[in-house]
């Protein structure tokens, strides 16, 4: 069973024409039973006509009338297909043709006491001896005292019988094979879609990864099959392109602190420098580290998040958003910058806590940063519809429209000199901590008029 | 007291084990979890500090088999994972405080204090009492030199932590913890700013400050 092929064609195939010849053979058995049924009722009918007629004859012109009849139907017809014996009742022959094609009639029951007071003939049905085919004989009485034994051979009735399986036979052969290749066409055009799709997935696979699938098919499903295809080899170009993009930033970021790391032990270690040039090495060196880390950790959180969120609890935003606001507030005042927050209460979203108290974290900071002394800075949550809007604005510089996108970018800073404060990933993890949530963020700001950060995230009912 | 330290890192387990010994502490090292479990089971100790990734068995298994035998003693886990999810296991599995590496050691040494005052100080009462401030836990009031000061309730339990940890030096990720609840640094100076607005009520007007800044550590409660 193992060594045949495993292709969908095949088995298709297979499955066609399995049932359509069982299908045929169910049909054939139901055909020959209704002919040899037919025709058995036939001979039976002819037969009891037969026995009628004798009686007739009988009633007319004795035993006589009836020996003359017979003489006559024998010598019409093969007297190897036919006998005609009369006996009286108690089983003695009276009169009887040729028996030498009959050899063993007399172990042929005659069963006399079974013949019914209303003359109704009886049939049985047999087989002599060394007889190549079967026998039929019907018994019945012409007048008391004589009973009439009729024979017939079933040589026709198996001859039209085997005319009937020939043809049968010969049907079988020949429509077989040519279903069969019927059914191969069709398998082979069903599987086409799928044959081209894992064409295409091999030469993806052997390296042209530009490569996509056509979705010119006629079938519904091949068609959705070849589009989900195209969709996640999209999906996967844009992640390689993402990945490769951060791999570079991350490089280049590691690479920064590093040079300045070597820098100043390289200087400590000449052989003028003083124990104390050793020790400003070395709190210089642990900054950098610090630095690092806070870069190394920002972007294992960011694929943390982006990895998914697992199960999360109901939250109140509403609760949540007053606590940063009490925890930036002294923040604020000192830069005098003036913090207020609108907060519609009881305003619960399902997810990660933490998560979501950083998000509001890093926007309350960003406004805050880019906020100058005197400005002003809100933080809002209001319920809409079948969400929860967290709006935080601020009277800040503003972001240009050219780099309104890229603000949520990783590693991205508008202005590059601006190193010391943070290693340009707050953003960018808000924006992923609302999308882990089903829902996003969006920035309405004009340049040096204010920015509006904007979370929308699916209400928790 | 005696801390148990389990720690298959060298470098790190000296560096660990040096400070702490400075520090007034002795310290056992155990390499791998079997011979920590060994230690933990046989010797007597007022704290542990546990890594998770042991040679030869789960930090974790060994912190639940100490536990299910000593339920009092308080455990640091020092561990590289670092996600919400590892921390959240780590504290319901047995750990009393959860700190990820790289760490600063003043960092350790102030929740090693923190830990070992937290398990000593029995149910203290009603009242914590340092110098001349009082702070009234039940009717959330605070006095000093007689007079009553105000606080917002957010102070209010800065000023309990503080006082609870007086003369030990808290860090400012460790503030952040207990007093807001936040796991993370929000890396801007939300604790600067609310300790020298806490500075204005309880110190500003009095004959002597009680809160000073320990520079790259923390702050601390103590009379000079």
């Amino acid at each position: 069973m193992s060594r045949l092929p495993r292709t969908l064609s095949f088995r298709l195939t297979a499955w066609y024409v399995c049932i359509f010849s069982l299908t045929l053979l169910a049909v054939f058995v139901v055909l020959y039973v209704s002919v040899g049924t037919i025709l058995d009722h036939q001979s039976n009918n002819d037969l009891v006509e037969d026995i009628e007629e004798f009686r007739l004859f009988h009633a007319r012109g004795g035993l006589d009338a009836v020996k003359a009849e017979i003489e006559h139907e024998i010598s019409s017809d093969d007297p190897a297909k036919m006998f005609f014996r009369i006996l009286d009742e108690t089983g003695a022959e009276l009169h009887t043709t040729d028996q030498s094609a009959f050899e063993g009639i007399d172990d042929f029951p005659v069963r006399l006491d079974e013949l019914a007071a209303d003359g109704e003939p009886l049939i049985t049905v047999g087989r002599l001896v060394d007889g190549e085919h079967g026998l039929k004989v019907a018994i019945g009485a012409l007048a008391p005292g004589a009973i009439m034994q009729l024979g017939e051979s079933t040589e026709e009735h198996d001859e039209l019988m085997t005319v009937v399986m020939a043809a049968f036979l010969a049907a079988y052969v020949v429509i077989l094979p040519v279903a069969s290749l019927i059914g191969w066409m069709i398998a082979r055009k069903a599987a086409r879609g799928i044959r081209t799709v894992s064409e295409t997935a091999g030469r993806i696979h052997r390296g042209a990864l530009d490569e996509r699938v056509s979705t010119d098919f006629r079938e519904l499903e091949i068609q959705q099959l070849a589009g989900t295809f195209n969709a996640m080899l999209d999906r996967i170009a844009d992640l390689i392109t993402e990945i490769r993009q951060m791999t570079d930033n991350i490089a280049h970021d590691l690479r920064s602190p590093l040079a300045r790391i070597r820098a100043v032990w390289e200087n400590a270690l000449q052989d003028d420098a003083s124990p104390e040039a050793a020790r400003e090495a070395a709190s210089a060196t642990l900054i950098e580290c610090d630095r690092l880390l806070d870069m190394i950790n920002a972007t294992l959180d960011l694929a943390e998040l982006e990895a998914g969120m697992g199960e999360g609890d109901s939250v109140d935003v509403s609760e949540m958003a007053r606590d940063a606001c009490e925890l930036f507030e002294p923040v604020a005042e000192e830069k005098r910058i003036e913090l207020t927050g609108a907060v519609e209460p009881g305003c619960m979203v399902e997810g990660n806590r933490h998560y979501l108290q950083r998000m509001l974290a890093n926007l309350l900071d960003n406004a805050l940063k880019y906020t100058a002394t005197g400005g002003r800075v809100g933080l809002g949550v209001t319920r809409n519809g079948a969400n929860v809007l967290v709006e935080v604005w601020d009277t800040g510089i503003g972001i240009v429209p050219e780099h309104q996108e890229k603000v949520f970018e990783r590693f991205f800073r508008c202005d590059p000199s601006r190193q010391q404060e943070s290693c340009g990933m707050g953003l960018s993890f808000a924006r992923a901590v609302a999308r882990a949530h089903g829902g996003d963020v969006t920035l309405r700001s004009e340049n040096g008029n204010g920015s509006r950060f904007t979370v929308a995230l699916p209400l928790f009912a | 007291m005696k801390i148990l330290l389990i720690e298959d890192d060298q470098t790190i387990a000296r560096f660990v084990s040096t400070g702490l010994t400075q520090a007034g502490y002795r310290v056992d090292v155990a390499a791998d979890g079997i011979s920590g479990l060994d230690l933990a089971m046989n010797e007597s100790y007022d704290l542990g500090i546990f890594d998770l990734m042991l040679p030869d068995m789960d930090g974790m298994s060994v912190i639940e088999r100490v536990r299910r035998r000593n339920r009092r003693l308080p455990i640091i886990i020092l561990s590289a994972r670092r996600t919400v999810d590892d921390r959240v296991k780590g504290l319901q599995r047995g750990g009393d405080d959860y700190l990820t590496k790289p760490f600063s050691f003043s960092e350790l040494l102030a929740r090693v204090q923190a830990q070992l005052r937290r398990s000593s100080e029995a149910d203290s009462g009603s009242t914590l009492v340092v110098h001349d401030l009082c702070v009234d836990l039940l009717a959330r009031t605070v006095n000093r030199a007689g007079r009553r000061v105000d606080l917002q309730p957010k102070e209010f339990m800065l000023l309990e932590y503080l006082m609870r940890n007086a003369g030990h030096v808290v860090s400012k990720t460790m503030i952040i913890e207990r007093v807001w609840n936040y796991n993370f640094d929000p890396r801007t100076n939300v604790v600067e700013a609310r300790i020298s607005k806490l500075r204005e009520k309880v110190d500003k007007e009095f004959a002597y400050p009680l809160i000073h800044t320990v520079r790259g550590m923390g702050y601390v409660l103590k009379k000079e």
